[in-house]
């Protein structure tokens, strides 16, 4: 028999509470549910009682639902966390997933969108998942710090990017001390923060540790995207030399350089090498990814009857990508995570466009 | 007049189905005339998408796909997803 989870709904509207507490308790693993109506009375119980999965709305008076999830999120790490929100926003859909939410959940405003809804949250309460893949994690790390920071947090974060390895240590809130490699201390930090993102696994505080940083943390993230804004404009730089070297009239550097786009790869039918990339270090490897789930779509399309597929965008937690293409070329463009979905959408038929 | 209006429900379909961790439907609100069968294939396709992102460590939170008058959106349930279809803003014009 699968035990009884406990859910949090956190609402400031009364109504609401009472509503979802009647569709949740109906659900078939029969949850006990419990209600709140304060962001900051939320992280009290959550404090005090254990809980499987809190549902957050986003728009509220005192604290608003991403700032209760951003400590919730840090300090406790196990706990599923759902936002339901009236909100139809991508941005605020992106920011909740940057913030490792496991669902976004519109608000539902008919019956099939609150069976929708009811299928979702019953799916979170699946007892199968392995909880302890959630240990380490994918983070960008000027988001984790602020978070750590803002949760006057005291542990040890341990970094690894590929084959680099880094520590961070923070007391209140404050990182006093790094390491990677031989070096140590701030120069340490601004190398780890140059790597913009890195599976971190966060341990204990066990012993004392000498302080060696004594820049505040925006400072030195401040420095840092310095640090990486001029790194990348040398390679990209380097790119564009080598580019034109090759005497490439038409690069696809010159239509895909335009704000937020991050990297671009084309490739026709007939080959699977790319025709063409920018600003990515294995195209090949996206380009097969691309080919993948241009043929996935297809295959959706014909099994529902809804034809062939006009693109697809794909909207991740550090970054997103979207494919284009039709039966002779594929078109893949990656975006910085804050474009939104319309201005993807208008990006890559702008670029599959012009670039015949 | 049947096959007409079967070609009506064709162009407003919409509903959603979730799959679970071991790739199986748990439920769906899909119209009849689209199979079990054919929703597991689909199951398949949609695990094979999020394993593929993960094994080239670019992990996606949704992946929507357009079509010419309908959306069909993904999004994982930590090992499962939920696959919803509505039709696209073009189709209701």
């Amino acid at each position: 028999m699968k035990p009884q989870h406990r859910v949090l709904v956190l609402d400031d509207d009364e109504e609401i509470l009472s509503m979802y507490s009647e569709m949740l308790r109906r659900l078939p693993s029969r949850p006990e549910v419990k209600t709140v109506n304060d962001g900051a009375k939320a992280i009290e119980i959550l404090e005090s009682e254990p809980f499987f999965l809190l549902l957050c709305d986003l728009k509220m008076p005192q604290m608003n639902g991403l700032e209760v999830l951003a400590i919730v999120k840090r300090k406790f790490p196990y706990l599923r966390t759902a936002v339901m929100t009236a909100l139809v926003d991508e941005e605020f859909r992106a920011k909740s997933y940057a913030l490792g939410v496991d669902l976004y959940l519109e608000k539902p405003r008919t019956a099939e969108e609150a069976q929708v809804f009811m299928n979702c949250v019953e799916a979170l309460l699946d007892n199968e998942i392995d909880l302890t893949s959630f240990k380490t994690k994918e983070w960008i790390l000027d988001d984790l710090f602020l978070l750590e920071a803002l949760a006057r947090a005291t542990n040890i974060l341990k970094i690894s990017n590929g084959v680099h390895n880094g520590r961070v240590w923070f007391k209140n809130g404050e990182v006093i001390h790094a390491t990677m490699g031989e070096i140590s201390g701030s120069e340490a930090l601004l190398v780890i923060l140059e790597w913009k993102r890195g599976m971190v696994e966060i341990v204990t505080f066990q012993e004392e540790q000498k302080r060696s940083i004594f820049d505040s943390l925006q400072e030195l993230l401040a420095m840092a995207a310095q640090r990486r804004a001029i790194r990348t404009a040398e390679v990209q730089q380097r790119i564009e030399q080598a580019i034109k070297s090759v005497d490439h009239a038409e690069s696809l550097s010159s239509k895909a350089q335009s704000s937020g786009v991050e990297f671009a790869v084309v490739g026709k039918s007939d080959s699977d090498l790319p025709a063409e990339a920018w600003g990515i270090e294995k195209p090949e490897e996206m380009l097969a990814l691309s080919k993948t789930f241009w043929s996935i779509g297809n295959q959706i399309g014909s099994a529902l009857e809804l034809g062939k597929p006009d693109m697809i965008v794909c909207l991740g937690q550090l970054e997103h990508f979207g494919i284009i293409g039709n039966d002779a070329r594929l078109l893949c463009v990656g975006f910085n995570r804050l474009k939104n979905l319309n201005d993807i959408k208008k990006s890559l038929v702008n670029i599959f466009n012009t670039k015949r | 007049m049947v096959i007409d209006a079967q070609s009506e429900l064709r162009t407003n379909i919409s509903g959603s189905f979730t799959i679970s961790s071991s790739g199986k439907i748990i439920v769906s609100t899909l119209p009849g005339h689209i199979t079990k069968d054919t929703l597991q294939d689909i199951a398949s396709l949609v695990i094979k998408m999020f394993a593929n992102s993960i094994e080239v460590q670019r992990p996606i939170s949704e992946i929507k796909i357009f079509f010419d008058q309908h959306i069909v959106s993904i999004r994982p349930l930590r090992g499962g997803a939920i696959v919803i279809v509505t039709p696209s803003l073009k189709s209701k014009s």
